[in-house]
């Protein structure tokens, strides 16, 4: 298979930096997949799961927050504002999170405490979800 | 001649202010190495952004964009301007306090407009504009000690509203940004709204065609610009922290300095005026005993 070059850098660290094959990315509307030779696009990514084949064929799961990336000529750069390993995922608190959110989402609140809590609410699910405690 | 127990006590306190200065030295010196870590670390998300975000802008299709709204149809005289503006909690840091006001005021200067207002982080600059009389908001109430993504994203957000809802229509971003362990500069940053690159700036190397958004360049601008700005003010207050740190510990380490200094001229001094008095004691002693021998 044809490689391509991936960064993906959080704002705490540079996440991944290297080869990969297979990149699958979650968009606004759903996943999109990215293979070598892709043509030049900007994306913008919601939360959620990350996926990345390596050359060796394994595969890396990871936890991204919003962001967005951007392919350009085989150089793909992806830049959230985290990224997080499963192993790395403190699952209580994230169910505390949710738990959190949906407990606000239930009462009233402004424009902005809503889209807050949402935010926090799909933080949390898509954390639970790759630690497989959803 | 001062008296000798006049200069025991003048040393005194020096020695218990080289303490204080001292121990701030060390404190700030432990700090500043976990801020360059933590600035290290950041650095790659604050510049990747903003180098990112700047190639998106360059081979962007022509799109009308509220973030690039640059409301022409103000005049400069009524133009609402928003200055973030990072100072430390603390003073007694060299000049770093006083660069950033320094800059602010200078901005003040240049534009024409008398709507501005502040948005301080850090109490002493609060203070400060407080004292002087400026507008500032008290409700923008952060901390600058240790930065976190989550407030610089509560910041991004009450910013981007404010822009959004009309009540500002130009945001600038003033922080000190470190060169190296000796150097720190004031930056004067936009925020918003956004310029974009027209192609007759562009460089050569960058001809290619344009890049294809999905699912459409609007959107995509909508989640990358908020995104953008809380990157960049996480950054900013990165930079700033660590450049306080910096100043301070550079501020402390010439206190101490010069506290050694003046330590040593004293000394000097309190020998003399021992001596002196020694060797008074010594000459009235033997003065009265010539005295008394003469007497005999």
């Amino acid at each position: 298979m044809i490689s391509f070059s991936l960064k993906v850098i959080a704002s705490d660290k540079v996440f991944f930096d290297g080869k990969c094959d297979i990149l699958i990315v979650p968009a606004i509307d759903g996943e999109m997949t990215v293979m070598a030779n892709h043509e030049n696009m900007v994306i913008a990514l919601d939360t959620g799961e990350i996926r990345i084949m390596k050359e060796d064929e394994t595969w890396i799961h990871a936890v991204i927050g919003i962001g967005f990336a951007e392919i350009e000529d085989n150089i793909t750069t992806i830049i959230v504002d985290t990224a997080e390993y499963p192993e790395e995922i403190d699952v209580k608190r994230a169910l505390a999170a949710k738990e959190r959110a949906e407990e606000q989402l239930r009462q009233k609140m402004s424009t902005q405490q809503y889209k807050h809590s949402k935010a926090s609410l799909a933080r949390a699910m898509s954390r639970l979800r790759i630690t497989k405690n959803l | 001649m001062a008296s000798s127990k006049e200069i025991k006590d003048r040393i005194g306190s020096i020695q218990d202010t080289m303490k204080i200065t001292n121990a701030m030295y060390l404190i700030s010196s432990s700090k500043m190495k976990k801020a360059k870590k933590n600035l290290a670390d950041t650095e790659p998300y604050f510049f990747g952004i903003q180098d990112v975000a700047k190639r998106i802008l360059r081979h962007a299709p022509d799109l009308e964009n509220i973030y690039f709204d640059q409301r022409m149809n103000i005049r400069d005289e009524e133009r609402k301007i928003g200055y973030i503006v990072i100072t430390a909690d603390k003073g007694l840091a060299g000049s770093y306090n006083h660069n950033v006001i320094k800059t602010v005021l200078e901005q003040y200067k240049i534009r024409k407009t008398k709507k501005n207002s502040l948005f301080v982080l850090g109490e002493y600059g609060r203070h400060y504009f407080e004292k002087k009389g400026y507008i500032i908001d008290h409700l923008f109430h952060y901390t600058v000690q240790s930065p976190t993504m989550h407030r610089a994203r509560v910041i991004a957000e009450k910013m981007v509203d404010l822009y959004l809802n009309y009540n500002l229509d130009e945001i600038y971003l003033i922080f000190t940004k470190m060169i190296n362990a000796l150097h720190s500069e004031t930056q004067v940053l936009p925020l918003l709204p956004q310029k974009k690159y027209s192609f007759s700036e562009e460089s050569t190397d960058n001809l290619r065609e344009e890049s294809f958004f999905y699912p459409n360049p609007d959107s995509v601008m909508n989640s990358i610009i908020p995104d953008y700005i809380s990157g960049v003010i996480f950054g900013a207050l990165v930079e700033a922290y660590t450049s306080e740190q910096n100043a301070r510990m550079i501020a402390m380490e010439a206190a101490t300095r010069n506290a050694n200094e003046m330590l040593k001229e004293l000394s000097i001094k309190y020998n003399r005026a021992r001596q002196a008095a020694i060797t008074q004691e010594v000459t009235e002693v033997v003065s009265g005993a010539k005295t008394k021998n003469r007497k005999k």
